[in-house]
């Protein structure tokens, strides 16, 4: 009694390493380009633990006489059990002017119809009435992304690696991140700020190659979450190229969306800035910062983009920040 | 302790603030013995840079003593004398281990920022703006600086707070606008601009071998300091046409490299000027660009437009046609200061150059906000100013 649903993932859009055009002729591209199967039992409950393997991402290449095999490289990672059946809305996105236009002709309409005050207008109204539903129901759509940040860090590919797969360096990229082993061998990742409004998910590593990469994927938990890092050697002993390629799914339309976004939680941002730390701290030794710096009278407009700019005293500095790392330094 | 804060478009006060403390490993503070205020000030005080808060404290030329150092700082020491260069660079990012110092991949907090608006973000500087980093400038008692050991040049003969302190920012800075130019024996250099950076681009380009300078203002105490250092004058309000001026006086070859020292507050003269003056005012450019125009106009095919002038946002009306026409290079962007501060130092040592000549104006640091009027207004023959933050409490 298996029900099997298959989810097409429409997104064609290269989503990993950054494409290269050297001077090799190496030409590689990622992308999700998959199809996730997911096996559940009856009434959603989860019967095997054999789910169907979803690519993550393959790799085309074009030429590559020495470095591969001329077959694709696939990475696979197995996605946490399902337990839900939502799945997004297959309509494709709508666009903001499409979605202002309804705005605009939805209210026209309706006022007009209701001025009318006769049958027409009931038409009318009612036709406005449709357009303001559609945009209501758009604005309510679930989200889902994908991501694709890289950096070049002055270190070898082990030395990344061997960073970015010790958990409790994760601090130092998403600051406030709080990790606890769970049963499974997964790990259960809550982030925020904790008074204002945090997360928690569950991940796992789904597969990994050491030095090459790893892949993650959680289970369902308000933000679905999947995807690659990936460690390749930069050209020109420039070090290794760090890159992360994930998509996600959160259960909110474009306002709240905006509203996480203002909070801190663009998954874009939240990577990059996390990359980007790394990086920092791998490289130079420290993060840098300007919290508790000494700084003048504000004045009303100063504070309120404090807040935009994100200073705070420096008591309230995460120790980690301070604390000196022995990583600099050849 | 004091540092001169920003509260607004030409709006400057002497604030007490807290002193500034070791914030990371790699951090040092300077107590600060002379400090100057920068032409490119001039562009937070008129309010042309984004990014700037209310209490953000100015100033990026400063030298000053160790007086701390944090846990991982092993170069400098306490009580060493030092000059800070105004960009901050992490000595270990690729573009730091390829002197490109100033494009340092690991100093700015607010990368962000900068990346939304160019791109990339360029290294941190102390002072300018939160999209350049937010570090609390040197315009103060004490300056927190951040990788000291990296930066900080130290200072160990006997010469003065003024011979060296320019080492900071403006000389290195002239002088790579100069090394930009390539100069070859034989070259004419034209360079817009006399305030200090233009100053130190003359003197560099005869340290470099020039033939000959021509340097461009309208105010005549600065004219007359460009001539003592060797170059001729140009008053661009006194000639009809200032590329006919300049092909005459270099018999139609023209200069094969022209130094733009005036950036984006340039005034000029005309309806162009008038034109970039309006659209600066009502907020739709950070930018005049009118300098930009003429040394493209007039310099010498295959020649170098080098800039040392600042430039901050989208530029228009810029004859691009005639920079493709003769083939131009342009050269530019904020000095990659740690190459050139210890061969400066040296030039300074040899006796070759004594960058104190630059110096018109002395006060104290309860005096900033009134000198940077002076300054911007070019009153009282203004050049450069040099602060002394502690003078107050000495008479005391």
């Amino acid at each position: 009694m298996f029900r099997t649903r298959v989810l097409l993932i429409r997104t064609k859009k290269n989503v990993a390493a950054p494409a290269h055009h050297s001077s090799s002729n190496l030409n590689l591209t990622f992308q999700i380009q998959t199809m996730k199967l997911t096996t559940l039992g009856r009434g959603g409950k989860l019967e095997s633990e054999e789910t169907c393997p979803h690519e993550i991402y393959s790799r085309t290449l074009s030429q590559s006489p020495t470095t591969f095999s001329g077959e694709p490289m696939t990475i696979t990672t197995n996605a946490f059990p399902k337990n839900r059946e939502e799945e997004f809305s297959n309509r494709p996105a709508t666009s903001r002017l499409e979605t202002a236009i309804e705005l605009a002709a939805g209210t026209a309409l309706s006022i007009y119809g209701i001025v009318r005050r006769d049958w027409f207008g009931a038409g009318f109204a009612a036709g406005g009435g449709y357009l303001l539903y559609c945009v209501a129901s758009d604005l309510r759509r679930p989200y889902q992304g994908s991501v694709r940040v890289g950096f070049t860090i002055a270190k070898l590919p082990q030395e990344v690696y061997e960073f970015v797969r010790n958990p409790q360096n994760w601090k130092i990229g998403v600051p406030g991140v709080e990790l606890e082993p769970d049963a499974n061998g997964g790990l259960s990742v809550r982030f925020g700020d904790g008074d204002r409004c945090s997360l928690n998910t569950r991940v796992a590593v789904t597969e990994e190659k050491p030095g090459e990469y790893i892949a993650w994927a959680s289970d369902i938990h308000m933000i679905e979450h999947r995807g690659v890092v990936h460690f390749k050697q930069a050209p020109g002993d420039r070090g290794t190229e760090l890159s992360v390629a994930m998509e996600y799914k959160a259960p909110t339309g474009p306002i709240s969306r905006s509203l996480a976004m203002m909070a801190g939680f663009d998954p874009e941002q939240i990577v990059r800035e996390g990359l980007r730390r790394i990086k920092q701290l791998m490289e130079a030794g420290e993060i840098p910062t300007t919290n508790g710096q000494p700084v003048g009278a504000r004045g009303v407009r100063g504070v309120a983009k404090r807040v935009i700019f994100r200073e705070r005293p420096a008591r309230e500095r995460p120790a980690i920040d301070t604390q000196p790392q022995r990583l600099a330094g050849d | 302790m004091k540092a001169l804060c920003w509260q607004g478009k030409n709006k400057l006060e002497v604030e007490r603030v807290n002193d500034p403390t070791i914030l990371n490993p790699r951090d040092g503070i300077v107590r600060i013995t002379r400090t100057a205020i920068c032409g490119s000030d001039l562009h937070l005080y008129d309010g042309y840079i984004p990014t700037m808060e209310p209490g953000d404290i100015l100033g990026h030329e400063f030298m000053g003593e160790v007086v701390d150092t944090g846990a991982e700082v092993k170069r400098i020491k306490k009580g060493d004398r030092v000059v800070i260069p105004f960009t901050i660079a992490c000595g270990q990012c690729y573009f730091c281990k390829h002197e490109l110092w100033s494009a340092c991949d690991n100093t700015n907090p607010n990368a962000w920022m900068m990346e939304k608006l160019y791109g990339y973000s360029g290294s941190g500087l102390f002072g300018y703006s939160h999209m350049m980093g937010g570090y609390a400038g040197g315009q103060a008692q004490f300056a927190r600086v951040p990788f000291i050991d990296v930066g900080a040049l130290k200072i160990e003969n006997g010469l003065s707070d003024e011979q060296v302190l320019f080492l900071s920012d403006i000389f290195p800075t002239g002088y790579m606008a100069a090394e930009n130019c390539d100069i070859k024996p034989g070259d004419v250099i034209a360079i817009w601009g006399c305030g200090p950076v233009g100053q130190f681009t003359i003197r560099s380009a005869f340290l470099l071998g020039a033939e000959r300078v021509i340097a461009i203002d309208r105010f005549p105490e600065r004219l007359k300091m460009a001539r003592a250092g060797g170059a001729e004058i140009i008053n661009y309000e006194e000639v009809d046409d200032l590329v006919e001026e300049l092909k005459w006086m270099t018999a139609g070859r023209g200069p094969v490299a022209c130094v733009d020292a005036v950036g984006l507050e340039a005034h000029g003269t005309g309806i162009a000027s008038a034109y970039d003056h309006a659209k600066q005012r009502f907020k739709l450019s950070f930018d005049r660009p009118t300098v930009l125009r003429q040394v493209i106009q007039a310099c010498a095919k295959g020649g170098v437009v080098s800039l040392p002038g600042v430039y901050g946002g989208v530029l228009d009306k810029i004859p691009f046609g005639a920079a493709f026409g003769k083939g131009l290079i342009f050269k530019m962007g904020q000095t990659h200061m740690h190459r050139y501060t210890s061969r400066l130092l040296e030039h300074i040592q040899q006796g070759e150059i004594d960058p104190s000549f630059v110096i018109t104006h002395r006060l104290s640091l309860d005096e900033a906000p009134e000198a940077y009027r002076t300054f911007r207004d070019k009153q009282e023959e203004c050049i450069k100013v040099v602060l002394d933050p502690w003078r107050e409490a000495a008479a005391a």
